[in-house]
């Protein structure tokens, strides 16, 4: 019966059913496209070539079809999106849920920790990280933006809303006959507020898409498969903008921004718990 | 590809083509000049310099002493300028790049902002939420398009650097450079200040619409004050919760300078940290990084001191809370 509501409460928002079916169909782009197109790093036309029927979004400076770089890069920065939006949405259930329902210094100091956490700057992290470590995987970058970066935004958003249902009535109840407080954080709490937490996943995905676009951007992304933000820093690079070439920048950014405006859209609507 | 400063520092003084004969240990000839041994003098010198072959913990010393002592050394990817003249150099323009955006953006946003609250217009509306879009549009993405558009096909602004090349250093007394520098400032402080304003607009259309709401303004209205008066009330009042973001925004807006000076190629504090974190430059990068972590900091604490002035309420208990 929870579920079913859960789903109801998200559908019955238009900005929401729009939103999702932008990121679905995304999604789908990104997870079956890469079947059907060119391999990203063929020599399959000329250098520079404008969008054609052939290629739909034209070719790179060495002549590779930029619309099959763009569905493997979607591909690729929605996964980033997915493990480190999923990991960090565990911290920040952890933290936030402790620092929302635990009195006294446990949940101040829990509390700290999100604030100190908050205020580092990502994208000098993120740099720090890549200088040190050379080779990174996909999963690896992911895991650090969700470890470091992802996390604290969610955690305080869960925190303020466990503030406020810690003192309902069943909770009291909950503590009166006798559960375990982790029983009443992940059991009570977050059961009646799984709405909230699938809108704050959205959040986190879009952020860690953001952060990885943005590292990538430089080159300092994930060095083995290409991404979104990847295609923006070979397009700077190779110094196509100065020539002219709109479409290598202009297709991943289009891209980008969909995805980014569609779960930022999403984490934003507020359903009543 | 060399994973240590002083293999990295070695095949840029010997060329690209030594890379693959320092790794398998073989003394490669280039010029003539350089045997294996050469090789191997040559490491132990930039080893020493760059205090690399001490052990861990006097590293870790090292590291620490270079940190307070705000020494850092000798840069390895500027050999042999020292760190602190590099950074030095570059400050002024991330300074310049990253001051004024809060400022405007704050001001811009928050009138867009009320505007929209009080005033329901057509063409306020549509500034809003271009406003909106341009927020959640990647500052880097937007600041290619600008130069695209701006740049490439108007030829209006030019499209990297902080100055033309026929500068040959800066001169801060010529107003022709001046005017030079501002040409290539705008598209640069374009894309940043965009990316503020809807946020901005965002928080202090829904302060502004609970200000109106609340019985000082009926109170007012019905003395017979002038919109603009009451508007200005508001505003006054409404700026306050507004503003405690703006401390949050700056670790942010650091990360976006970054960004933006290496997509147009800035000279500033980014593209030092862009270069030493390729060249593996520890020194350097320590430095940009707590010239970054100043910054934040700065930044925070100059807010903080505004809220004071523009709060009289939180003013006034510094105040007292010192006359106790």
């Amino acid at each position: 019966m929870q579920r079913r509501s859960v789903a109801k409460i998200l559908f019955r928002s238009k900005k929401f059913l729009a939103c999702s079916t932008i990121v679905l169909s995304l999604a789908l782009l990104g997870a079956i496209g890469p079947y059907f197109t060119y391999d990203p790093t063929d020599y399959v036309g000329r250098m520079y070539e404008p969008p054609s029927p052939k290629h739909i979004c034209g070719t790179d400076i060495y002549g590779r079809d930029i619309f099959a770089q763009l569905v493997h890069g979607l591909r690729n920065s929605l996964m980033v999106g997915v493990i480190a939006g999923g990991i960090s949405l565990l911290i920040a259930m952890a933290i936030g849920g402790i620092s929302g329902y635990v009195h006294g210094f446990i949940g101040e100091a829990f509390n700290a920790l999100i604030n100190i956490f908050l205020v580092l700057p990502t994208i000098p992290l993120l740099i720090f990280f890549s200088a040190l470590v050379r080779i990174r995987s996909l999963f690896l970058v992911a895991l650090f933006i969700a470890f470091i970066t992802g996390w604290p935004g969610s955690a305080r958003a869960l925190r303020s809303m466990v503030l406020s249902l810690r003192e309902k009535d069943f909770i009291n109840l909950a503590i009166i006959t006798g559960k375990r407080t982790r029983h009443i954080i992940f059991g009570e709490i977050f059961s009646n507020m799984i709405a909230y937490i699938f809108l704050q996943f959205c959040g986190a995905c879009a952020s860690a898409i953001l952060a990885e676009a943005g590292i990538s951007l430089i080159g300092l992304g994930p060095t083995d498969v290409p991404t979104l933000g990847m295609m923006l820093h070979w397009a700077i690079m190779s110094l196509s903008l100065q020539i002219g070439v709109w479409w290598w920048f202009f297709s991943p950014g289009l891209v980008l921004v969909l995805l980014i405006a569609s779960l930022y859209t999403m984490s934003s609507i507020m359903p009543e718990v | 590809m060399p994973s240590n400063p002083v293999e990295m520092m070695i095949v840029k003084i010997l060329g690209g083509s030594m890379g693959t004969s320092i790794g398998t240990g073989g003394g490669g000839t280039t010029g003539g000049v350089t045997q294996g041994s050469m090789v191997e003098v040559l490491r132990r010198v930039y080893s020493e310099r760059f205090g690399i072959g001490e052990p861990l913990h006097v590293q870790f010393i090292l590291f620490w002493r270079r940190i307070f002592t705000f020494d850092f050394g000798i840069s390895y990817s500027y050999y042999p300028a020292k760190v602190n003249d590099v950074v030095m150099r570059a400050l002024p323009w991330t300074l310049a790049l990253i001051t004024p955006v809060p400022i405007i953006g704050f001001f811009i946003g928050n009138r867009i902002g009320s505007i929209v609250a009080l005033k329901k217009g057509k063409a306020a509306n549509i500034v809003y939420y271009l406003a909106m879009y341009l927020s959640i549009m990647p500052y880097y993405w937007f600041g290619m398009i600008l130069i695209y558009v701006f740049g490439v096909v108007l030829r209006w602004f030019p499209t990297s650097g902080a100055y033309s090349s026929i500068w040959l250093k800066p001169q801060w007394t010529n107003p022709q450079f001046l005017l030079d520098v501002l040409h290539h400032y705008t598209l640069p402080f374009l894309s940043l200040v965009g990316q503020g304003i809807g946020g901005w607009a965002l928080g202090m259309r829904a302060s502004v619409a609970s200000q109106a709401k609340s019985t000082y303004t009926l109170y007012m209205k019905h003395l017979g004050f002038s919109f603009q008066k009451i508007r200005k009330r508001i505003e006054r009042n409404a700026i306050l919760p507004n503003f405690t973001w703006l401390p949050m925004s700056f670790s942010g807006l650091v990360g976006q300078t970054l960004l933006v000076e290496t997509v147009f190629g800035y000279p500033g504090v980014g593209s030092l940290m862009y270069d030493a974190a390729f060249s593996l430059d520890y020194p350097m990068l320590e430095a940009t990084f707590l010239i970054i972590m100043l910054i934040v900091l700065v930044g925070n604490l100059i807010c903080d001191i505004v809220y004071g002035i523009l709060d009289p309420r939180i003013g006034s208990r510094y105040v007292s809370e010192e006359a106790q």
